[in-house]
């Protein structure tokens, strides 16, 4: 009936308690299936659904947040089927963003390790890691923990052992295909390739987190006098 | 008017909380908010405020007040605790006037969790993203009350329709039956897995805040490998990691995860939920999403038609202005014949 994705299978409804319905278009992190996530996000966000509270977009899910008071499952299920057949061709809005990272070890700590590790140079781990182009995927974890999908298969590398404590704020972290700028100190088992000044999680009201879900992501490469100069992309562009 | 308070005690988790914060969600911020919703909103809707207006959250760790300057009418409601006014027993789900040198002492009583101090004004606190609801690990919105703070309170009243102990607070134990819809995750589990949480009890541990719960019973097993991506989670999840037990997750969950959620807690026995203490034994009753659709809005006309009765209980301004002995025990009689200041 859609075209959504174009050769996915239908997705699956999920009742989840009385208050959520989690739309499912697969068990695998692809951006195929993220875009029918999307397409599908912003059609409901669109239709102005009458007890639709929020939606969560994930990897592979849609989570919707009703309010049982004002609708109920087997309705919601009805109108949100009506999105996904009108909902195929929604432009949405996706932004570029450009990240700049100090990838000096001071900051990088991992990238001896990872260079090590994938027998390269810690130049051309860099020149990798700057020449992708993210996508984020999904916020999740924590307030403005952006997931970032992307990350060149030349220096993909799993998780390691254990996590590591303490890792600081503006970490750029990666393992897998997966990338992201941490929001809070924490432990991490990610790698540590650099260090920025741009969060994903931002100090105002107006606009509190940076990316939206769908937007791209690039990072470049400053020095650490532009960094410890405070550099972010409003003052780099 | 204002009137400011000086922490003398607090437990861990006493915290400002509110309704909760809604929107934020896809960029990793979960709602918050009461424990007890229902709670929450009683000792609001007795104290005449609306049912955004930010209370103090009490845990079983306590909480302990000075009235330094100022007099307030304040309403506690929840758990059943044990609640004194200087020298003076309080029951849970009372109102009662606060006066400049007073102490307001909470401890953990017969039972309950969490009890909600909420006040004939504003508390003057951060505010993040639309709530004044403090969000423990993340410290993005203030922290959680410790010894020494002072409470700032604005616009308050020292006067309130609703006067003394507005409801039995023993009708309000929690049920130790709760009711849960299967899924989402449910088709990872084994079959067996899945009668045993209908059928066998599980005890709520000490490993409990506000992000959740664990429980201990049967071992949970999955019959397929696990390799879903990360999925949204939504309030009264029962997920389950590697060892099998299910965490009930709550308030201040995180807003995604990896580990699939074999059924979902209804809203209204979520509220129900967090009032039990570790060491009680509950068991899950599973709905169909439509039951579980009556048994929510079921709950909601109780809710409502208990809240009305409390207005209808209300003691007319003119009785009270009369000085007419009609308040309960349980606040100085004095306090309420006092004009409008």
């Amino acid at each position: 009936m859609s075209s959504h994705g174009g050769g996915l299978p239908q997705p699956v409804f999920r009742p989840v308690g009385d208050c959520a319905l989690l739309v499912e278009f697969g068990d695998r992190i692809d951006d195929q299936i993220h875009d029918a996530v999307l397409n599908l996000d912003a059609s409901v966000q669109l239709a102005n659904i009458d007890g639709v509270i929020e939606n969560v977009p994930a990897y592979a899910s849609l989570l919707i947040d009703y309010d049982p008071l004002l609708t109920d499952y087997f309705t919601l299920c009805k109108q949100v089927e009506n999105c996904l057949a009108t909902g195929g061709n929604i432009n949405r809005a996706s932004v570029e963003w450009s990240i700049p990272v100090c990838y000096s070890t001071e900051f990088g700590v991992d990238l001896p390790a990872v260079a090590s590790l994938l027998k390269m140079s810690v130049e051309e781990i860099i020149q990798e890691h700057t020449r992708a182009t993210f996508k984020v995927y999904m916020y999740g974890f924590a307030a403005g923990y952006a997931y970032l999908g992307g990350t060149p298969e030349s220096i993909q590398l799993p998780r390691k052992q254990a996590p590591v404590n303490n890792v600081p704020t503006g970490s750029v972290i990666i393992a897998g295909p997966q990338a992201l700028i941490t929001t809070i100190t924490m432990p991490s088992g990610w790698w540590v390739i650099g260090r920025t000044h741009e969060s994903p999680l931002q100090k105002n009201d107006d606009q509190p987190f940076l990316f939206n879900v769908g937007d791209s992501v690039r990072f470049s490469s400053i020095s650490e006098e532009e960094y410890s100069a405070g550099l972010t992309q409003e003052s780099a562009a | 008017m204002g009137a400011r308070f000086k922490v003398l005690r607090a437990g861990p988790f006493v915290s400002v909380q509110d309704i909760g914060r809604t929107g934020y969600k896809r960029y990793g911020v979960t709602g918050s908010g009461a424990m007890d919703r229902f709670s929450y909103r009683m000792a609001n809707i007795a104290v005449n405020q609306s049912l955004s207006n930010p209370a103090l959250e009490v845990s079983l760790g306590g909480l302990e007040l000075l009235c330094e300057h100022g007099t307030v009418a304040a309403a506690i409601a929840g758990g059943n605790f044990n609640i004194q006014l200087d020298d003076k027993s309080v029951q849970s789900c009372s109102t009662v006037i606060i006066k400049e040198g007073s102490v307001l002492r909470i401890r953990p009583g017969p039972w309950g969790s969490w009890c909600y101090v909420a006040f004939a004004g504003s508390i003057d606190s951060d505010s993040w993203l639309g709530s004044q609801s403090v969000h423990l690990n993340s410290g993005l919105c203030g922290k959680p009350i410790e010894v020494g703070d002072t409470i700032q309170l604005s616009d308050t009243a020292t006067e309130l329709p609703i006067v003394g102990n507005f409801q039995s607070a023993d009708e309000l134990k929690p049920d130790t039956t709760i009711r849960a819809v299967l899924g989402p995750q449910d088709h990872y589990f084994t079959a067996d897995s899945i009668d045993a949480l209908f059928s066998e009890a599980f005890l709520v541990t000490a490993d409990y805040n506000r992000m959740g719960v664990r429980l201990s019973g049967p071992k949970l097993k999955i019959s397929s490998p696990l390799d879903m991506p990360s999925e949204p989670i939504a309030r009264g999840s029962l997920q389950v990691p590697g060892h099998g037990d299910p965490l009930l997750l709550l308030a201040d969950h995180q807003s995604t995860g990896g580990y699939p959620k074999v059924a979902t807690v209804i809203s209204c026995d979520q509220d129900n939920f967090a009032q039990l203490r570790s060491g009680d034994k509950i068991r899950f009753e599973s709905l169909q999403v439509a039951e579980a659709l009556e048994a929510v809005r079921f709950a909601h006309q109780s809710r409502e038609s208990l809240f009305g009765s409390f207005a209808r209980n209300a003691i007319s301004l003119e009785e009270r202005l009369a000085g007419c002995n009609l308040i309960s025990g349980v606040t100085d009689a004095s306090a309420n014949t006092e004009p409008f200041a």
